[in-house]
């Protein structure tokens, strides 16, 4: 429908919908979210869940601006900004991956 | 006349002097018995001494016969131990299983990425977080059961030299020397071998499971079921060859000590004049009460390993349970592959249980062993 409009409104009206759209989504997930990481306080969750959350975030976000490329016609834009997701999902995991081979340290040594 | 009546009066002093004799070296026996119990109980954990009778320890087994010690206490135990268990359990159950859920739901949006890569990374992170929390669990369990072989052994240690006693007391000699030498040569072996070995070889084969959840494509199962299966086989066939070792030297060595004993009853009788019977018949006297002492002492320390043994099997039995509940809810949720550690953990408490418990079968062998076989003098 957009596409009937004259080409240089087409492309912002769609970037301020897929924006208000996740926005109004992020704001009925956040207290869920926050619900969550308030629960795994004080348990073993407490480490990890903030980054599995993150983790979740950082794809959601990564997926709506691939997707505002492609739509912009930047295919090759889109796909490095999937790696750079995937580049921040596994910085995430490093602490991770530290705190299981320092469990694993007896093998290492 | 006056020489029958001397004759009499010397017969009676040697009869009253053999009687009074007998009951010194029972009493005798009795304080000994004492202080080598005293000893043992000193190494004992707290939690057993405070099951245990305490006059047991100071020779009075009437405990054991009256039923004082019976099937009710040990699951009364049994029962107390679980309840102290279960709130660690139920925390670590509980944290596991709402990281599985959570990764369930997870799931369901990075199924709407299009991107197969990104999919995969979250995947990793996610498959991380659970490895990290089931081997959080896992060094506990570890950590347990290596402290209840090392207790074991101690144990086992200090009860060896009451073991001796014991059978140097009942004329047993030769088994003795043999029962020492194969116990000393079997902590050794469990204290070098399996306490050493256990812990890596559990690290190893989760290491394998992370791989695999993470992973998707590799799977190294089957690395991890040779490596616990190798590790089985040569704990079977180390224990069998020290139950038949120990099972025909306790066969031999007590009937050559029966020999040896008996013999010497047969020359104090007849070559000891006028007392020489009484002197015979007193000693299968003693050796009848020190068979009995001999037997309540190796029940007792069949009791302790019981009562050091069964906490570690219960919770070995619980967490396995646990992760059986949590392996089953990842497979009708649908993570199953990011999930391929707590499958290994359940596996991993099974083998565990499975090397404890054959540690323990042996050192009971052993203790049924010192329990069956009667004193030399009998």
């Amino acid at each position: 429908m957009f596409k009937n409009l004259r080409s240089e409104y087409s492309l912002f009206i769609r970037i301020i919908l897929t924006l208000g759209v996740s926005l109004v989504t992020t704001v009925l997930i956040y207290p869920i979210l926050t619900y969550i990481i308030e629960i795994s306080s004080g348990t073993a969750l407490e480490k990890y869940l903030p980054s599995l959350v993150k983790a979740l975030g950082i794809a959601i976000s990564v997926q709506i601006t691939a997707d505002i490329c492609k739509d912009a016609g930047e295919e090759a834009i889109a796909s490095r900004i999937y790696l750079f997701g995937q580049a921040e999902i596994l910085i995430i995991s490093i602490p991770i991956m530290k705190n299981l081979l320092s469990l694993c340290g007896d093998i290492i040594k | 006349m006056m020489k029958k009546i001397m004759f009499l009066l010397i017969f009676v002093l040697f009869f009253v002097q053999v009687i009074s004799a007998e009951e010194n070296v029972q009493g005798q026996i009795n304080d000994y018995i004492s202080d080598e119990m005293q000893g043992f109980k000193d190494s004992l954990p707290e939690y057993v001494t405070d099951f245990v009778p305490n006059e047991v320890f100071e020779g009075d087994f009437s405990s054991l016969t009256n039923g004082e010690i019976n099937q009710g206490t040990f699951i009364d135990y049994v029962i107390d131990y679980i309840l102290f268990l279960m709130p660690s359990v139920i925390k670590g159950f509980s944290s596991l299983l709402i990281l599985v859920l959570l990764i369930s739901i997870f799931n369901l949006l990075k199924n709407s990425f299009s991107s197969e890569g990104l999919k995969n990374a979250f995947s990793c992170c996610a498959s991380l977080s659970l490895c990290v929390s089931v081997f959080t669990i896992v060094n506990g369990i570890i950590d347990t059961s290596v402290s209840y072989i090392t207790t074991l052994c101690d144990t086992m240690n200090t009860f060896a030299p009451v073991m001796s006693a014991m059978y140097i007391m009942t004329g047993s000699i030769s088994s003795a020397a043999v029962s020492n030498a194969s116990m000393m040569l079997f902590l050794s072996i469990v204290e070098n071998f399996i306490v050493i070995a256990l812990a890596p070889i559990i690290k190893i084969c989760l290491c394998f499971s992370v791989v695999g959840s993470v992973s998707g494509g590799i799977d190294l199962s089957e690395g991890s079921k040779m490596i616990k299966n190798t590790f089985t086989g040569i704990c079977v066939f180390i224990m069998s060859i020290f139950s038949f070792v120990m099972s025909y030297q306790g066969v031999l060595s007590q009937s050559a000590d029966t020999l040896t004993m008996r013999t010497a009853r047969f020359a104090v009788g007849n070559f000891i004049p006028i007392v020489g019977g009484f002197v015979g018949e007193s000693l299968k006297t003693i050796s009848s009460s020190l068979s009995f002492v001999k037997s309540s002492c190796g029940v007792v320390a069949i009791i302790v390993i019981v009562l050091i043994t069964l906490p570690v099997i219960v919770s070995l039995l619980l967490y396995r349970l646990s992760f059986g509940i949590i392996s089953t809810t990842t497979k009708i949720l649908g993570i199953g592959s990011e999930a391929k550690c707590c499958d290994e953990a359940g596996t991993l408490c099974s083998f565990i249980l499975a090397i404890l418990c054959l540690t323990f079968i042996v050192f009971i062998f052993a203790l049924t062993i010192f329990i069956k076989s009667s004193g030399g003098m009998s």
